[in-house]
């Protein structure tokens, strides 16, 4: 049934009888406003943000509260640290052997 | 006897077609090519697979392909079928994405646009073709080069039946861009062209980054508002990264989600390739439609940036309107690499970005427009 209601291939009349052109067309159009709006408010935007600042002053930079307490990752890598130096002496005495 | 003449007619061997074999064969390229060639290959190879699964004759009496009702695919399937994947897509992009060349070159946007030219070109070439106008306003939009967006389009505008072939057709053009689109590049441009060098981007603050994804969706939105659910999602994604609190949910639509949702999306689409679905007149000319769209798209950016040089002071290298096509970001790492083929001190990759980002804005808006116009 849908097959029968399917357009004849090779056609002009199928675009002309769609709208095809028109909505081509004013597709390309709303396509190219949404851009050139976009394009438009990038070139406003320091501007924007000019004015902006003014009312509404830039925060400090967003920074995760650090507790007081060193965290047990940070132990870890102390001990990381310990251990390296001792394979450190380790080796050196072993290389003075 | 009986029972293994009983059994063996149960198996795939008796049912297997030449057709399956032939699908099977091309999902197995598929997987090579993602491989082999490192070709899309998180798209690719799901989808490759998901071809050799699909093709796997179908056993009477049990539910398994994607098509048979109360099967465990089909149900994966849903999220395709109702377009609810392209969208988490969209947000693991969004999360991404850094819009930053766009915002330091808006002039740059405009090749997004004009790169779309061949999503409406190939709607009409659809159109002659004798493809229903709801079914070439989905075809058409492989030419955006943007399988989500594809695969969107065409499962709330076509049938169940076109899904598989569009969404095929538009993955394997977004994977062959580095085959496609550089002798159209080459070819309409000069080599004088191509070694044009462009000023550095200018340095982007914070606050532009985070004010860009609300006022980009509301204009997007409020013009075409068919493309909220895309645009929608893609500016969240993009609001959670820029916005430097969520760092947690940006880090998981940028990484977990898009992965779990491509590995859905992809091997569902494969499995919807059935040879007796997928091997199609229909499919051969949604293919060659598709490859028109993709060169018509490539086309259309190049010459759009020779036009604007007519009337700008810094000139803008035309390879980069070969990014508008929103292959994000393929397209763009083509730009570079025929840029610096000719000038290996020229890089052009952050200002290929720009229309490349925008392309992706590009043919989200225009599959809003077809959705609103073809939708009803």
């Amino acid at each position: 049934m849908a097959a029968a209601l399917r357009p004849t291939p090779f056609q002009l009349e199928n675009i002309t009888n769609a709208d095809g052109l028109q909505i081509a067309f004013a597709g390309m159009a709303i396509v190219f406003a949404a851009l050139i709006f976009i394009s438009l408010f990038i070139v406003a935007l320091p501007k924007i943000l000019i004015v902006a600042n003014k009312i509404l002053p830039e925060a400090e930079p967003h920074i995760p509260v650090r507790s007081a307490k060193p965290k047990a990752a940070d132990t870890s890598s102390a001990g990381a640290e310990i251990a390296a130096a001792v394979a450190f002496a380790y080796h050196t005495n072993q290389e003075g052997d | 006897m009986e029972i293994l003449q009983g059994f063996f007619a149960s198996t795939g061997f008796a049912n297997l077609s030449v057709g399956n074999m032939i699908m099977m064969v091309i999902g197995m390229v598929f997987v090579g090519l993602a491989i082999r060639k490192d070709y899309e290959p998180l798209l690719l190879l799901p989808i490759g697979f998901g071809i050799i699964v699909g093709n796997i004759p179908p056993i009477e009496g049990i539910a398994l392909s994607v098509y048979d009702e109360g099967s465990v695919l089909k149900y994966i399937y849903f999220g395709v079928l109702k377009g609810i994947f392209p969208p988490l897509i969209f947000l693991g992009i969004g999360a991404m994405t850094d819009f930053s060349a766009m915002l330091s070159n808006p002039r740059l946007v405009l090749l997004g646009a004009a790169a779309q030219m061949g999503i409406f070109l190939t709607f009409i070439g659809a159109l002659f073709l004798g493809f229903p106008a709801n079914e070439a306003g989905a075809i058409g939009i492989i030419g955006g080069a943007d399988g989500p967006t594809a695969i969107f389009l065409s499962a709330k505008l076509a049938g169940e039946d076109l899904v598989g072939p569009i969404a095929i057709a538009a993955y394997s053009y977004m994977a062959l861009v580095p085959v496609i689109q550089p002798p159209i590049m080459r070819l309409l441009t000069t080599r004088e062209e191509r070694l044009i060098r462009m000023k550095p981007p200018r340095q982007v603050s914070q606050r532009e980054k985070i004010i860009f994804p609300i006022a980009a969706f509301l204009i997007c939105a409020l013009i075409a508002p068919g493309a909220l659910t895309l645009v929608g999602m893609l500016f969240l994604g993009n609001l959670l990264k820029e916005s430097c609190v969520t760092e947690r949910l940006a880090e998981t639509a940028r990484n977990a989600l898009i992965d779990i949702v491509t590995i859905l999306l992809g091997f569902t689409v494969g499995c919807s390739t059935q040879a007796q679905t997928f091997l199609k007149a229909d499919s051969i000319k949604i293919f060659v439609l598709g490859a028109a769209a993709f060169a018509i798209a490539t086309a259309c950016g190049v010459v759009a940036a020779k036009v604007m040089n007519l009337f700008v002071k810094d000139k803008i290298n035309p390879l980069v309107g070969a990014a508008g096509v929103s292959a994000v970001p393929d397209s763009a790492r083509v730009v570079q690499q025929i840029g610096q083929a000719e000038d290996p001190h020229n890089f052009l990759l952050m200002h290929a970005m720009a229309p490349n980002v925008a392309g992706v804005i590009g043919s989200a808006v225009a599959a809003g427009v077809l959705l609103s116009v073809l939708g009803n």
